[in-house]
């Protein structure tokens, strides 16, 4: 587990030194700041009266304070989700092409390493990044949030795990992409292409009627059935994050199927280095 | 072999994602469940689909034509008084079938019921099956009118008064008058089968149908016929706002509100809509952010006492300054609230 996790730690290093994530941090931070100045929130008697941003009235009804703020945590955690998740795809999708590059596979595979250490300690690597990555995010907006307007929760953080947890799934798919296809390229791709699936995947019920009753449908409901529902979990992690109802025992369920798809495609993935020579 | 078993273990790892995740989806239903309440700040197609299908009044010539007065239709509106301070309309026909309907007619006991509809009770009805709309008014000099409207041909009213005296008035109509020694009267008519006119003033349903035979054509309405949308609606004087709201709220809804205009949905939730108008604009926003704190106070307790369908009405109730020295006040009233205050559901009245 050392080991597996020294790979991990060694990613984690690798990702602090690139402008992409350093960038990421850079924004949030930014944006935290100046909202935090140019923000003013009227709160009397615990009823959110006026909503100034840059001196600018941006909303004037007056609704008890945790009512008014639902909505804004909702919002809140839907663009760190689905942002977040975009983002992880596009600055994570070369970490396998760069493991898998000729001379450092080579090198490491010499050190006392087995190779799915190496694959797990990466994955786990993405999973912290992205993890910390989301609660750095929903940290900063929900202190700021709170702060300004008086109510404390901690649900749009634990929404902003789900994001990470979901993230994690299909980096499994993109890691495991990197062993059949060494480019940053095509892992994006199958990241992208899981994302959007997965959106889909979240709402098959609601689509499968628009096919016709017969193998088309059959098929459709098939392959979404073993697609992460993206779009069903960001729907739940906003509702957490706004205080609203979820069916929490139907989405430890989806959270555990997310997981087993993220590490079955791990072991596609595995099974594909096992059968290469470097 | 080694790397088969990696296959397997992927595919058995799949498949039950695939399987453990078909299950989850279930739970979209709770994500499907929220819903934004949908408060009546215009007219509705219900309240569209009523209006056709209402009889309304053909306007003949008035005596003395008003200027720039538009034509009255409703009959129930033209039937209400002018000068009242106080006009409410309830369509009662669609509150009684709603689900706040029938949870206030659980709280009537079934003595009540038949006391309630002694008059009606010989026709073979009872109030709920017969009154299509229900429109009160009070009058400056602290006394007020009753308009019921719905399919009366054959109702009596000396079943309920037995004590009155008939006489005919106006073209068709009979007014029957219960004068007593201690000063207390009562005055009540059927205009054509339709209406019941009934007040304890004197003259107030006399004017009431010289308004109906002239057509309705230049009278003055208590408030104007596109206002009338909603289940409930009409406008509310100070002083009856003021004995309607909470305790803590009442003084200061004297000081500042003037009268409110009142729309109230009641077709599935109760959803209200308020249009206080005051004087004063600064005073005005001050009571908003009154309103808005006995809603945030509301609220908390709701969730103290772990009542997620209260805190998911108050979430989205709020106040929103609308206009000069108006506001409006968009609030979702839980049921209970409206029948805890009823005799057989635990109140006193």
């Amino acid at each position: 587990m050392r080991v597996t996790l020294a790979v991990a730690r060694d990613l984690l290093r690798e990702a602090l030194q690139r402008r992409w994530i350093l960038a990421l941090g850079v924004a949030i931070s930014a944006v935290v700041l100046v909202l935090g100045m140019a923000l003013r929130m009227e709160v009397v008697d615990g009823a959110l009266a006026a909503t100034r941003l840059f001196g600018h009235v941006v909303r004037h009804d007056i609704r008890s304070a945790e009512g008014a703020m639902n909505p804004v945590f909702q919002a809140v955690a839907y663009v760190i989700f689905y942002g977040g998740i975009g983002f992880g795809i596009l600055a994570c999708s070369d970490f396998g092409a760069e493991l898998f590059s000729p001379g450092r596979i080579e090198h490491l595979l010499s050190l006392p390493i087995r190779r799915w250490q190496l694959l797990l300690g990466t994955y786990i690597g993405v999973f912290t990044l992205s993890t910390v990555g989301s609660l750095y995010g929903a940290g900063a907006f929900t202190i700021l949030l709170s702060v300004k307007s008086g109510v404390w929760t901690l649900r749009p953080i634990v929404a902003a795990l789900l994001a990470s947890a979901t993230f994690s799934a299909i980096y499994g798919a993109m890691l495991a992409s990197a062993l059949f296809v060494r480019s940053a390229a095509v892992a994006a791709a199958v990241g992208g292409a899981l994302f959007v699936l997965g959106i889909v995947a979240g709402y098959r019920d609601d689509l499968a009627p628009l096919f016709n009753a017969g193998p088309s449908r059959v098929i459709f409901l098939f392959v979404t059935s073993l697609l992460p529902r993206v779009s069903q979990i960001a729907n739940a992690a906003a509702d957490l994050a706004s205080s609203h109802a979820v069916d929490l025992p139907h989405l430890g369920r989806s959270l555990f199927g997310l997981e087993a798809f993220g590490l079955g495609c791990l072991a596609v993935g595995m099974w594909q280095f096992e059968r290469k020579d470097f | 072999m080694r790397g088969l078993l990696w296959l397997v273990g992927a595919g058995a790892m799949i498949g039950a994602g695939g399987l453990l995740m078909t299950q989850g989806d279930a739970g979209t239903a709770a994500h499907k469940q929220r819903d934004n309440l949908t408060f009546p700040t215009s007219q509705r197609p219900i309240d569209r689909e009523r209006e056709a299908t209402r009889t309304t009044l053909a306007p003949a010539e008035p005596a003395e034509p008003k200027e720039h007065a538009a034509p009255a239709h409703d009959p129930l509106l033209v039937a209400l008084p002018p000068e009242a301070v106080t006009a409410l309309v309830f369509e009662a026909g669609t509150i009684l079938k709603a689900p706040v309907g029938q949870a206030m007619l659980a709280c009537v006991g079934k003595e009540e019921r038949a006391r309630m509809d002694k008059g009606v009770a010989e026709m073979g009805k009872t109030w709920v099956d017969l009154a299509e709309r229900v429109g009160v008014a009070s009058l400056p000099e602290k006394g007020g009118m009753f308009v019921v409207q719905g399919k009366l041909d054959g109702f009596d009213i000396q079943k309920l008064e037995p004590h009155a005296e008939s006489r005919t008035y106006g073209a068709d109509t009979t007014i029957y008058d219960d004068v007593r020694e201690d000063a207390w009267e009562f005055h009540a008519a059927v205009w054509h089968g339709s209406l019941l006119l009934g007040s304890h003033l004197p003259g107030v349903v006399e004017a009431a149908i010289n308004r109906l035979d002239s057509g309705g054509a230049g009278t003055t309405l208590a408030f104007d016929e596109n206002d009338a949308y909603g289940e409930i609606y009409g406008k509310v004087g100070q002083a009856d706002l003021e004995r309607m709201a909470p305790e803590e709220m009442k003084s200061r809804l004297h000081d500042v509100a003037a009268h409110a205009e009142v729309h109230v949905d009641a077709i599935t939730e109760v959803l209200m809509v308020m249009d206080v108008e005051g004087s004063d604009a600064k005073q005005v926003e001050d009571l908003g952010k009154s309103l808005g704190a006995a809603m945030a106070v509301g609220r908390l307790e709701a969730r103290r006492e772990g009542r997620d369908d209260v805190v998911r009405l108050v979430d989205q109730s709020r106040v929103r300054p609308y206009g000069d020295r108006r506001l409006r006040a968009e609030v979702a009233v839980p049921l209970d609230i409206m029948t805890k205050s009823m005799h057989g559901c635990g109140g006193e009245e």
